[in-house]
């Protein structure tokens, strides 16, 4: 009995010793799961030349695939199975050079071909700055300072915040915005183009320039000076200086009739609201 | 197990009929039951019929001994076709086979030659297509009117994104050298004539056998919304199916990209992506500390969420709150929400509407680079009538907070994406202008790929202004852009883009002039 107890040990110590110097059993690696989730219609998606290029409709998702997106690798949106949905938004795959300041739908920028901005000056017109005239053909920088998040941000569509310096220009001219007490509001008063000539609403009503013969005429080509001018609609700055380009021999026999500024004023007032041109009868 | 046996029969008694079908299509190609066995060659244009009526043909593609793809458009699974009678195969007589003898001195003279080792080299082109991941462009630009002096740049930019220079480890650039020919102003561009602006110039250390990545130099962040550019570091760890970690740096001015330390920013991130039932969510998240001269020391908490709901509805939003030295009234710098969603193959939307509530302090206003406090909503619906026809509808108002200016557009497009060739198409549109600025405007659009190495882009737009009381300025604009470009090699492309405008009432004024890119891009 003793024998073959001690058999038995003898033997289960050189099992133990053998199984010890026996390579490990492999751990069991686990197979990758079928690429299609068990999908074996595959000319839903494969042509008979090879599995290569895979041709799903992807417009079915709700997520046509157009530009870069038809050469991109499936595996570069969907890492880990092809049923495996991603959403739409860009962010999902892309990172975002912007700092967070212009949201994260990249389509109001961009296409799906490249990077590349396809935003232009049309475009800006969904913005609460439309570009008119001349603002369509400036560098996007003039405005838009942010260069390190291109970000296209700012702060406010208040003409002065741009023109500040154009409006500084006019610090000790004849045309001192401050000192007459103009507006901040460019447009007011000046085209999307240029800044002269300028126009001024108020003067309309006193003698129209904007349109008639006087059309486009420079401030200081009647006036002989702008100090003191201000807009109290009572037309009466008397400084405008009627005789510089008008002589009176055309007038002698009218009764009345003086060769002065006023007295031109008078009868030919150029209003808008009385007409361009009206004589004033009863002024005689 | 009985829809193959049945559709095998089908197939079976349709080639022995001489007939074949149509068993499975996609948008562009229809799948076939027969092949090169049954007579069917690539490029051969087969007739399809419907209920013994023609519908249309198919141009076969591609071909295997008993099936085949072709490309046509209107296909249905069903459609049947004829086959032509196969060809009786002429069968050649092989000449007598050699002596034993001979065979054996011929593979002996075969085994005993030398041969030389030779390296292989591609022939031109025998590689797959690349996906450009680098560019290097050579471009000059023109601003010019006939009311100012021009305005003129050269620039180069450089593009690498991802190129692996070593095992896992990775090189992305992001940067543009630019030179002013000539400039009207310098108060709204600061910065000397030449110019060097680097928005990224990293490299991210990635292993797919390790969880953790570490990114340094000039980074552009992943999963750190609301993140600037930074120059420092940034280390993740990757967890199941999301990604946690650290990120810290000093950040660059923002007018020139200029290192500096007046501006500093660190904290930690997360990103998730996970399934929710049948839908998905992509959130990202960032808890940062950060200093700039206008903000004064802030910290900030930044989110996003993605949630795809189904083709009908995706949502998006994102809220960033600070705290510290400036801040937003209750705290809220931004909140956006974006959906979208094509319920129907033919239908689809997009929208959203944000808010901003920081105003950022400025030094000086010219060169103010901060959004300031607004709101935003736009919508834009689009009806897909058929293949050849897209009618669309959008609108959108905008309110800046600071002055109150409100601006509002609305109006419909009609778009043809096939204008009778799949590489024509043609749009056109009217949106009225409402609010601060009021008027109309329309366009017509046109987009062409005459080959595949060409793209060609015009726009004709006219603008009307409807501002009362300026009678001696254009009210009336028009402009034409075209935009151009050709892939003269793989790896050369030549671009170019035009904008002119000029007013087209021109009793007073006469306005015009207009802008031009044109670049020289290598990719690689």
């Amino acid at each position: 009995m003793s024998k073959r107890i001690i058999a038995a040990m003898l033997a289960s110590a050189a099992g133990v010793a053998l199984a010890a110097a026996a390579p490990p059993a492999l751990r069991p690696i686990p197979l990758p799961p079928p690429p299609h989730a068990g999908e074996t219609r595959c000319a839903l998606c494969h042509a008979t030349d090879g599995w290569r290029p895979a041709r799903f409709p992807h417009e079915k998702t709700g997520f046509a695939l157009t530009g870069r997106h038809e050469r991109t690798s499936c595996k570069a949106c969907h890492p880990v199975s092809l049923r495996e949905v991603r959403g739409r938004e860009c962010a999902t795959c892309h990172r975002d050079p912007h700092g967070g300041i212009s949201g994260r739908r990249c389509g109001s920028c961009h296409n799906a071909e490249n990077w590349r901005s396809t935003f232009n000056a049309d475009a800006h017109r969904r913005t609460n700055f439309p570009l008119q005239g001349r603002h369509a053909l400036i560098p996007c920088e003039e405005c838009h300072g942010d260069r390190r998040d291109r970000a296209f941000a700012r702060p406010t569509v208040q003409c002065v915040a741009c023109h500040q310096s154009d409006l500084a220009r006019t610090s000790g001219s004849a045309v001192d915005h401050a000192v007459l007490g103009f507006s901040t509001s460019c447009r007011d008063c000046h085209t999307w183009w240029r800044f002269a000539p300028a126009y001024f609403p108020p003067h309309e009503a006193c003698f129209a320039i904007a349109s008639g013969v006087h059309a486009g005429i420079r401030c200081l080509s009647c006036h002989t000076t702008l100090a003191g001018a201000s807009i109290n609609g009572q037309c009466n700055t008397g400084t405008a200086a009627c005789t510089r380009c008008h002589d009176c021999v055309k007038h002698p026999a009218v009764p009345g009739f003086q060769c002065t500024n006023q007295k031109c004023y008078e009868c030919h007032r150029f209003s808008a609201i009385g007409g361009a041109l009206r004589l004033q009868r009863g002024a005689r | 197990m009985m829809p193959a046996v049945v559709a095998l029969f089908l197939a079976l008694a349709a080639t022995a009929a001489g007939r074949g079908h149509v068993i499975a299509i996609t948008e562009t190609h229809g799948y076939l039951d027969a092949g090169s066995e049954e007579g069917l060659a690539a490029g051969a244009v087969i007739e399809l019929e419907r209920n013994g009526r023609p519908v249309g043909t198919c141009r076969v593609e591609d071909v295997s001994d008993h099936h085949a793809s072709c490309v046509g458009a209107g296909l249905r699974p069903g459609d049947v076709f004829a086959l032509a009678p196969r060809p009786a195969v002429q069968v050649k007589e092989l000449p007598p086979a050699l002596p034993a003898q001979e065979l054996a001195r011929r593979l002996a003279a075969v085994e005993g030659a030398p041969v030389a080792q030779v390296d292989f080299v591609a022939a031109p082109g025998a590689a797959p297509e690349a996906q450009a991941a680098s560019e290097v462009a050579l471009g000059f630009a023109s601003w010019r009117s006939n009311v100012s002096s021009p305005d003129q740049q050269a620039r180069l930019d450089v593009s690498i994104q991802d190129v692996e220079v070593a095992r896992n480890l990775r090189l992305s650039v992001d940067l543009r050298a630019l030179e002013w020919i000539s400039r009207t102003s310098t108060s709204y561009i600061p910065g000397p004539n030449t110019q060097l602006l680097v928005w990224q110039a990293e490299l991210d250390w990635r292993d797919p056998a390790r969880p953790y990545s570490v990114e340094l130099g000039r980074i552009r962040p992943w999963f750190v919304p609301g993140a600037p550019v930074f120059d420092g570091a940034q280390v993740g760890i990757r967890l199941g199916r999301g990604e946690v970690g650290v990120f810290g740096g000093l950040v660059p001015d923002p007018w020139t990209t200029v290192p500096t330390v007046e501006r500093y920013q660190g904290g930690a991130y997360w990103s998730v992506e996970a399934p929710i039932g049948s839908s998905r969510l992509h959130h990202e998240g960032r808890l940062a500390f950060g200093h700039s001269p206008e903000l004064g020391s802030r910290g900030e908490l930044g989110a996003t969420a993605g949630l795809w709901l189904s083709r009908a509805l995706d949502v998006s939003g994102e809220i960033q709150i600070g705290v510290g030295d400036a801040h937003a009234p209750g705290s809220l710098d931004l909140a956006r929400v974006a959906f979208s969603g094509r319920p129907f193959d033919a239908f689809s939307y997009d929208g959203g509407f944000g808010y901003v509530g920081l105003t950022t302090p400025e030094e000086s206003i010219i060169r103010a680079p901060w959004p300031g406090p607004s709101r935003r909503g736009d919508l834009t619906a689009s009806l897909d009538v058929s293949r050849f026809l897209t009618l669309s509808a959008t609108g959108g108002v905008v309110q800046d907070i600071a002055s109150d200016l409100r601006r509002g557009w609305a109006g419909p497009e009609l778009s043809f994406p096939r204008f009778f060739t799949p590489r024509l198409s043609l749009s056109a549109g009217w949106l009225v202008d409402l609010g601060w600025l009021q008027g109309q405007n329309a366009y017509l659009q046109m987009s062409a790929w005459p080959g595949d190495t060409l793209r060609l882009v015009a726009r004709l737009s006219w603008y009307q202004d409807d501002r009362q009381g300026l009678p001696n300025a254009p009210g009336e604009e028009l402009g034409l852009y075209v935009s151009g470009s050709v892939q003269i090699t793989r790896w050369l492309a030549f671009r170019l883009s035009a904008l002119a405008r000029g007013g087209i009432d021109f009793s007073a004024l006469d306005t015009y002039g207009f802008t031009a890119l044109a670049s020289l891009a290598g990719s690689l």
